[in-house]
């Protein structure tokens, strides 16, 4: 396996780090340019790609976020794949372009080397029929298996009415990559009890012991980028955006419009910042409550679900105090957020804080000093630090790895430049650990939401946005319950974008879970499982395939309402 | 004559009586956890409620077996007899010609019944939740063979209405080898009852129910009312021994015999509500246990009813 992180960086600046990279990559690089403060993106040919991520990953808190394919067609006659890698402790992106001419679409796979590429690559393979060369599981990752080879649906030239095949020639089986005869397999999943969206894990146990796992997920995959890329304005984009998770949409919606912001050079105002922070920290206490409370229901306390979720409601009100709706708050636009936050519900949103830290602490003795569920958590699905920095984990699992990481701080946002937090890191790695992270970063939230109400700014909530500037591009980062979330934008003609690659938390969190369940006990899987805090409606995004012809289309927005309208008659 | 046919009546009563407040414990117990919980709860009968519903919904089997079709019933009727042999001081039923020994064998066997049937349906939740019912099994053995010797040995019987007659008895009640005796079958019920954190061969989350996941309709009805039977007659075992036997020793002065019999009965199921309600706050308070954690506990445990056994043979 290979090491990571062995020059340590983390205690210098990003001038520094910028031209400690310029000098490694020297050589391997043909030119470079920056398109935002805090992204630069080197231009190297393909054979240099996996050299490049080599010695990006020796530097400590370095990490592989996301691969970004891109069909370039209509400007340079070339696909593009970028290799964002993120230095966490200098406020620093970098990306790594490659361009692959269309009839030449192969390059080195690095999944070998760095697991974060492992869905990525297969993720690019799918969507744009790039050949990763060397990489072992050609399995189809977000589309599904009788998908044909040669269909691609991210390219540009792909029609959104193109039958796919014909459903009633049958469909072929699944195919695990697993082949262990001598052991029984339990499936787990698409439905199963603490399966809340579809995702089927395949053990290979001998008696109770897991030997070997195997995922297959995405059956709702919906590619939701698509229907952006060309279809929405800039800010229409927020509202799907924050559609794309039922618990972390604010999140989704605040990465895209300050990917946005940042590629136009926008400073939003200083109040838009602070109720950004102020969504985004009562969200992260929802998730973080709702995902206490289905660990707890997973390991058979039910009183621990029930009084989480309780809070839960406390922090659902406040939501909707202060937005006007419990969840999915359309606050988000380019420029700054839609709605104020009313003097006189500052009060109540006070009290509210209160409430929820009192009966929150109560819930948190009662959960650490339960023994059995500290039994069932210590020591159980551990993840090794390297594994960890290999798949790019993020969020709680990285922190409770030990690796001291969180967006909000070290790519920081919003208003938490000005707001002082704690990042609770502990290293032991197990479920317990990921357990306690989650825990403490309910306290650290309920102390920010205070200081936020504290020292709420006056002014105007959004800046007046003419056009987006075209063919830039930029990255736009939140720390989302689960760890970080990316949006990686370029701009494209008419206002509109040319692309828009999502990479929620779940996607780096989810792939090191096999690593995760190996060795532990069937009964363990939940639990280990869930540990990730597993958000399939985030990894994957949307689209709408006719079962009868087998072809698929975007549903308008009138298409859409008019099918609401006559649910709505039909309900009554 | 007349003494048989009133051991009939009785034999009809306690059945009724079990088949009746078999469901209605576990409505108290989900109400009282919901109560724990913040919850309003479902309503007492919710349990008859859903008995209901099940014995009205189709069933559907993996495969056609008469092994399979036939067990629920054969489950179910073992049980509902078996709920006419709880030892009450003056309520002679099957209690007169059943002993210990029968009783939680014969529980025991309705276990391994289940355990046999999830091992035998082609489905690896099944078969996992059904190791695990039969590790638990095996492992309890050791604490349930200390039990019922300790008590066999301290009571001088092992006939049923024998021991709900002699225990109530000070010279049997206040000894310190009964102190240990009575906690080992409360702790026995609540254990071979598998509420949580012993509920490891159902586990809804983890095997999905385990052996009974291939069930449905009437015959999934038919096993919950036989596992709800089977909690009863457990519980019935320390309420009757300990709290109820006392009460009745005490009373049989002051009441004559017919209406001490209904006395005792009323004392009986007061008791079972009070000691469900203790059981439900217990079960809220835990998580499930992973199986081999399990297995210290319960062999730990053993310790109880083995200084029982101890005490009782040094005659203290």
């Amino acid at each position: 396996m290979v090491e990571f992180w062995m020059r340590s960086i983390e205690d210098l600046g990003r001038e520094e780090v910028m031209s400690i990279v310029d000098k490694e990559l020297h050589g391997l690089y043909t030119e470079k340019y920056a398109p935002t403060r805090d992204l630069i993106i080197y231009f190297a040919p393909r054979e240099n790609i996996r050299e490049i991520i080599r010695r990006l990953m020796m530097f400590s808190y370095t990490r592989l976020s996301v691969i970004v394919g891109n069909d370039e067609r209509y400007f340079r006659r070339d696909f593009s794949l970028t290799y964002i890698v993120s230095f966490d402790k200098q406020d620093l992106y970098i990306g790594v372009r490659t361009y692959l001419p269309e009839y030449d679409l192969e390059i080195a796979s690095i999944a070998d080397m760095v697991k974060a590429a492992w869905w990525n690559e297969r993720e690019n393979r799918d969507l744009y029929g790039i050949e990763f060369i060397g990489l072992k599981d050609k399995r189809k990752l977000v589309l599904p298996e009788y998908w044909p080879d040669d269909a691609h649906p991210w390219r540009k030239d792909y029609p959104y009415n193109k039958p796919v095949m014909d459903w009633r020639e049958g469909l072929p089986d699944y195919k695990p990559v697993g082949r262990h005869e001598d052991l029984d397999v339990i499936g787990l999943g698409p439905y199963h009890m603490i399966n809340d969206e579809p995702i089927h894990w395949r053990l290979y146990v001998k008696g109770e012991t897991i030997v070997d796992a195997e995922h297959r997920g995405f059956h709702n995959w919906r590619g939701i980028e698509k229907i952006a890329e060309g279809r929405l304005t800039y800010n229409q984009i927020p509202f799907i955006a924050e559609r794309i998770c039922g618990i972390c949409g604010f999140t989704h919606a605040t990465s895209y419009v300050q990917a946005v912001e940042s590629l136009a050079g926008i400073d939003i105002p200083d109040r838009a910042r602070y109720i950004r922070s102020l969504m985004l920290e009562i969200e992260r206490i929802e998730s973080h409550l709702l995902w206490i409370g289905i660990a707890c229901h997973i390991l058979g306390f039910d009183t621990g679900f029930m009084l989480s979720w309780k809070i839960r409601e406390h922090i659902m009100h406040l939501a909707e105090v202060l937005t006007g709706n419990r969840k999915t708050y359309g606050m988000d636009i380019v420029g700054g957020v839609r709605r104020d936050v009313l003097g006189d519900r500052l009060g109540k949103a006070r009290d509210s804080v209160k409430k929820i830290r009192y009966e929150y602490r109560e819930l948190y003795n009662m959960l650490i000093n339960n023994s059995i569920l500290v039994k069932r958590t210590r020591g159980v699905g551990v993840l090794p630090r390297n594994k960890a920095i290999s798949y790019g984990v993020v969020g709680p699992v990285a922190r409770a790895t030990g690796l001291d990481i969180d967006v909000r701080r070290d790519h920081s946002y919003a208003a938490y430049k000005e707001l002082s937090f704690d990042v609770p890191v502990y290293s032991e790695g197990d479920v317990l650990a990921i357990t306690l992270v989650r825990l403490d970063e309910v306290f650290e939230s309920l102390d920010l939401i205070e200081q936020i109400l504290d020292a709420l700014p006056g002014g105007p909530l959004a800046v007046d946005v003419k056009d987006i500037p075209e063919n830039k591009e930029a990255v736009g980062v939140v720390e989302a319950p689960r760890g970080e979330d990316i949006h990686y934008v370029r701009s494209g003609l008419y206002n509109k974008i040319q692309r828009w690659r999502v990479r929620a938390p779940s996607y780096a969190n989810i792939p090191p879970v096999k690593e995760m369940l190996i060795g532990y006990r069937l009964a363990d899987a939940p639990i280990i499982y869930a540990s990730v805090d597993p958000c399939l409606a985030c990894t994957e995004r949307y689209l709408v395939i006719d079962v009868d012809t087998g072809s698929k289309k975007i549903m308008t927005d009138d298409e859409l309402r008019a099918k609401s309208r006559k649910l709505s008659t039909r309900i009554g | 004559m007349n003494e048989c046919l009133l051991e009939m009546i009785w034999v009809i009563v306690l059945i009724l009586l079990g088949a009746f407040i078999a469901p209605i414990l576990d409505g108290l117990r989900r109400k009282i956890r919901a109560k724990i919980q913040r919850r309003i709860g479902p309503p007492l009968l919710q349990t008859f409620y859903d008995l209901s519903k099940l014995f009205n919904l189709q069933p559907v089997l993996p495969f056609k077996n008469m092994f399979i079709v036939v067990s629920p019933y054969i489950a179910f009727a073992t049980l509902l007899v078996l709920s006419a042999a709880v030892p009450l001081p003056y309520v002679p039923g099957f209690s007169t010609v059943f002993d210990a020994i029968t009783l939680l064998y014969t529980l025991l066997f309705v276990s391994v019944l289940v355990v046999l049937l999830g091992l035998a349906l082609p489905n690896p939740y099944s078969n996992a939740g059904s190791t695990r019912e039969a590790l638990t099994i095996t492992v309890f053995e050791v604490f349930i063979a200390f039990t019922i010797v300790g008590i066999a040995y301290s009571m001088k019987t092992l006939n049923l209405y024998g021991l709900a007659v002699l225990y109530g008895f000070p010279k049997n009640y206040l000894r310190i080898s009964t102190l240990f005796l009575s906690a080992s079958l409360f702790i026995l019920a609540y254990i071979e009852s598998a509420y949580t954190p012993f509920d490891m061969g159902e586990a809804e989350t983890e095997v999905l129910g385990g052996p009974y996941l291939e069930f449905s309709g009437r015959y999934y009805g038919l096993f919950l009312y036989a596992l709800l039977l089977k909690r009863y007659i457990l519980l019935s075992l320390p309420v009757s021994l300990v709290l109820v036997s006392p009460i009745a020793m005490m009373l049989r002065a002051f009441i004559p015999e017919p209406l001490l019999s209904v006395v005792v009965l009323g004392v009986f199921v007061l008791f079972l509500f009070i000691t469900m309600s203790v059981y439900s706050v217990v079960e809220a308070l835990y998580p499930r246990y992973r199986v081999d954690l399990a297995f210290k506990p319960l062999i730990l445990a053993s310790v109880i009813p083995f200084i029982g056994l101890v005490m009782g043979w040094l005659g203290w």
